[in-house]
């Protein structure tokens, strides 16, 4: 509570911002509001923001639904949890490699079918508890039994064979088949003292605050597309954050979230695409405001309708026979200038693309050398007049002994103005090989139901790339195919099935070894590369932007120009420290506008009706 | 007809109400189907899934039971007042709606009484001075705006009065600065809610001022206005205690129509000001789509209009004797 004197410096300071005013009427509003002004202060007392509480408040955009840490499926709900609770092994900031969470170790046997973390001690839950091996378990376990939780870890658990925590500090696993994924065991641990209490845990909300964690924030308060509020945990391992509350408000529009860096209401941008660069550019120079340009983990690409079939062998949908002849695909992905692409459609804002995985993993990114297919329209025309696809009298090519003409469809996402700019360049280009291309566009459900009934030659697709990489891979496995004509399954993402492809993805899927696993990873990409069932244009930037006149040292990962939101793991947001602080006026800004609003409109309802009174009377 | 007409009335009212309902929650189940589109891809897009994680995702949501499985599921569940599970937020439809119905509530709400305080008052002074300077503006405008779209004039208020003069906050109902406390927070979402609900009303209030100014016209040469200025009333007091009531008759059905509408009619207005009521509910849930959660969203919105069309047709026989007798 404040005294009188505090009250009306209040009031003064909305006169001031509220401008210059000279008029008899603006004086009469100007006196209704300092009254209401005052009145509203008495009733509510002068609650003021207490420096070292001023939140860091982050713009989002991703509609999540709970805060329930195991039923992850969009990358904020993986940074919710990752804030609320340390898991076993962590990706580290500087390069994403494996680094210690709540285990110091990891540890296998021969085979490398039991492995052995051992759990960090001195940790406790955030209600004072200590973390224990056993809440490992338990997590691990819930997620095993648990019909519905298993459902989003079958890939993980359905490996273990068995779980036990002999002692409060040794965990063991044992697994069916190796796996890459006991190197990154970043499975959220939940206390097992709050969890085993619950009735249902998949459709638990995880909403009962403050919630009980073991990560550097705590969940406190939580609207569905309004916002989530945090505290910091005095007590993380790590060490307290150096503020006391994290928000995260919902700005559905990226232009409004946008404004609100500007106007102040937001300290930093965290919008799941990041900013375009026109929303960058503008924010360049802006007063306060510091820009960070990232490498991104997205990629935009095409893909090709390589002879869509299910598994069972059955053929779908009415793809151009021209390409599954990978020479055909490999002279379009030559007849593509990605960086002219990007400067026209991304402002130089991207990195060409080249085989999958993008550069910002650098232990996974294959860089083709001296292999790299460059631009070069020659070279490709030469190509295909090698393999025999020779021109008509109207330019355009046809399939040799007289076959189909080189006529494709190209479908792009209409609500992605980019994607059509790119389908004209591509048009222009592919034309010079004597290769017509119809462009279309349709809305993200018509193009994937276009794609997954085969009807199509060339589309537009694109994806976030997850630290792990298997789970991206996976999209060119036989085992994404349909299983016949007729099932739903949609997980392809070009129809593309080859066995020694599918021979390295479950190696590199079973290698513990990092290096031997990377090399797995490049041998993939490379068979894409020179098969080219897709061709990755660009790997876009991430940009995003922050408030610098009130925080910095914000880690980014990876260390080199890395990003501080979307990041596995919760880096940025706990490494994040106030420069300078606000004091808490915004809401007395807004309610002196609304007061104003009520008493204008009162005035003149008031008098306009006297008005018509005596106009009345006089009648 | 006399007093006995009653009971059938209403029956058949409720009668035609039942069957309009019964066909809205068949059409909910096959024109969210037909839309296409695969709710899997689309929850897994943002941080990928093999193809085995796809597969038990899809079993979970049923969505690899056969069509007649489904819509066996979904009457199943409409019959025992479950309006299903939604695919992206894993909780009940009902419960969903129930948490969005109070922002919902509170935009049309206000955008409803704005509209029909302010139309009706324009109406009523249009109607009766009707070809004056007055008249002719206002009808202009309300028009005029009658026919701009929602999101156009959203758009345009946001630019003006969010941007440009920085008056009204752009986004959402809060801001994460205020202070907690009561006085703070309800000023705070009152002055979230001037735009939305301003934009709402401005397009909206016109089919008072036309209907109201109509039924003016209309009651203006009623011989009984002419016995209560001969009494010696006031211009005012003849326009007040005698014109209004009874040219109100015809506005009554629209308010009523019109509170079917406070549910479901802000999708758009909710849209531009990621307003988190109803209407952003359904417009998130198309994205997926949410099939579940697009079924339980249109048949609520219908369900609040038939009702509120029924609830207008018997309020009308109640209010206006002639209505009964003719």
């Amino acid at each position: 509570m404040c005294d009188y004197v505090v009250t009306t410096e209040c009031g003064v300071l909305h006169f001031e911002k509220a401008g210059v005013m000279n008029s008899s009427w603006a004086s009469g509003i100007r006196q209704g509001a300092a009254a209401a002004a005052v009145i509203i202060l008495a009733a509510s007392g002068c609650t003021s923001g207490g420096d070292t509480q001023a939140p860091l408040v982050v713009a989002v955009d991703q509609t999540i639904s709970d805060l329930n840490p195991l039923t992850s499926f969009f990358s904020l709900n993986y940074q919710v949890a990752d804030l609320m609770y340390t898991p076993l092994i962590r990706y580290s900031a500087d390069d994403f490699a494996p680094t210690k969470g709540l285990a110091t170790k990891w540890t296998h046997s021969g085979d490398r079918r039991t492995w052995t973390y051992t759990i960090r001690s001195g940790v406790t839950w955030s209600d004072g508890k200590k973390v224990t091996a056993d809440d490992a378990r338990f997590t691990l376990r819930l997620l095993m039994d648990d019909k519905k939780l298993h459902a989003s870890h079958a890939d993980l658990v359905d490996n273990f064979t068995s779980v036990a925590a002999p002692d409060a500090s040794t965990l063991v696993v044992k697994i069916k088949r190796p796996s890459s994924q006991m190197t990154h065991m970043d499975v959220p641990i939940v206390p097992r003292h709050v969890w085993s209490k619950i009735h249902n845990p998949a459709s638990f909300n995880n909403t009962d605050f403050p919630v009980v964690g073991s990560g550097p924030f705590l969940a406190s308060d939580f609207k569905v597309e309004e916002y989530i509020k945090f505290k910091a945990n005095d007590s993380y391992w790590e060490g307290a954050p150096k503020y006391k509350s994290l928000a995260m408000q919902y700005y559905k529009t990226p232009d409004a979230a946008v404004q609100a860096l500007r106007s102040g209401d937001v300290d930093l941008t965290a919008t799941s695409s990041g900013l375009n660069p026109a929303q960058y550019d503008s924010l360049k120079g802006a007063t306060g405001v510091t820009t960070n340009r990232a490498t991104g983990r997205s990629l935009t690409s095409i893909t090709f309708n390589v002879g869509a079939r299910a598994q069972d062998g059955t053929h779908i949908g009415d793809g151009h026979p021209a390409l599954r002849d990978a020479t055909v695909r490999r002279a379009l992905a030559q007849a593509i200038d990605k960086k002219q692409l990007i400067d026209k459609v991304k402002d130089g804002m991207a990195t060409p693309g080249v085989a999958y995985i993008p550069p910002i993993f650098a232990d996974y990114f294959w860089d083709p050398g001296d292999k790299t297919v460059d631009f070069d329209i020659d070279a490709a025309n030469k190509l295909l007049d090698d393999a025999g696809y020779r021109r008509g009298s109207d330019g355009i090519r046809a399939m040799p002994h007289g076959g189909k003409k080189l006529e494709f469809r190209l479908l792009y996402h209409s609500d992605t103005p980019s994607e059509s700019t790119i389908a004209d360049f591509l048009k222009g280009w592919w034309k010079r090989l004597g290769i017509a291309v119809d462009t279309a566009g349709a809305d993200g459900t018509k193009l994937n139901d276009t794609l997954y009934a085969g009807k199509f030659d060339v589309i537009f697709s694109g994806w976030g790339v997850d630290a792990d990489p298997t789970g991206i891979l996976a999209l060119y496995t036989c085992d994404a195919l349909p299983e016949s004509a007729k099932s739903s399954e949609r997980d392809t993402d070009t129809f593309y099935c080859d066995a020694t492809y599918d021979k390295l993805f479950a190696k590199q899927k079973a290698e513990t070894d990092a290096t031997k696993r990377a090399d797995e990873v490049k041998k993939m990409q490379q068979i894409l590369y020179r098969q080219a069932p897709e061709v990755t244009l660009y790997y876009s930037d991430r940009l995003e932007a922050y408030r610098s006149d009130r925080w910095d040292g914000f880690d980014t990962q990876p260390a080199h120009h890395g990003m501080i939101t979307a990041q596995q793991g919760v880096w940025g947001y706990y490494s994040a420290r106030p420069v300078a602080h606000e004091t808490g006026t915004g809401w007395w800004a807004a309610s002196a506008a609304l007061v104003a609003v009520v008493v204008v409109v009162g005035a003149v309802w008031w008098r306009m009706r006297r008005r018509a009174a005596t106009a009345d009377e006089r009648e | 007809m006399g007093v006995g007409g009653w009971p059938r009335f209403v029956a058949v009212r409720l009668g035609g109400a039942a069957v309009s309902l019964g066909l809205v929650l068949i059409s909910a189940f096959f024109i969210f189907r037909v839309l296409g589109g695969d709710p899997v891809s689309a929850m897994t897009r943002d941080v990928p899934a093999t193809p085995e994680q796809k597969r038990q995702l899809r079993h979970q949501l049923g969505l690899d039971d056969s069509l007649a499985q489904q819509f066996a599921t979904y009457v199943k569940g409409v019959f025992s007042g479950q309006l299903g599970q939604s695919y992206q937020y894993r909780r009940p439809v009902a419960d969903l709606i129930v948490d969005r119905l109070g922002a919902t509530v509170l935009l049309t709400g206000t955008a409803l009484v704005l509209s029909a305080g302010l139309g009706l008052w324009i109406g009523t002074r249009a109607g009766w001075r009707s070809g004056s300077r007055f008249d002719k503006t206002h009808v202009g405008v309300s028009l005029a705006l009658w026919s701009a779209p929602t999101f156009w004039l959203g758009l345009i208020m946001l630019v003006v009065f969010g941007r440009l003069l920085g008056w009204f906050p752009i986004n959402g109902m809060r801001s994460p600065r205020t202070a907690d406390g009561w006085w703070p927070q309800t000023l705070d979402i009152a002055h979230h809610l001037v735009l939305p609900a301003v934009t709402m009303a401005a397009v909206i209030y016109a089919q008072y001022v036309l209907i109201m100014r109509a039924s003016i016209l209309e009651q203006r040469g009623e011989e009984y206005l002419v016995t209560a200025r001969a009494k010696g009333l006031t211009d005012a007091a003849v326009l007040r205690r005698h014109a209004v009531p009874n040219a109100l008759l015809p506005t009554v059905t629209l308010v009523f129509m019109q509170l079917g509408a406070v549910v479901s009619g802000a999708i758009l207005t909710e849209t531009v000001f990621s307003w988190p009521g109803l209407g952003q509910l359904a417009y998130e849930a198309l994205k997926v789509p949410d099939i579940p959660l697009l079924q339980g969203t249109f048949v609520f919105f219908s369900a609040a209009v038939i009702i509120a069309n029924t609830c207008a047709d018997i309020a009308y026989r109640i209010l206006d004797p002639r209505v009964r007798t003719s």
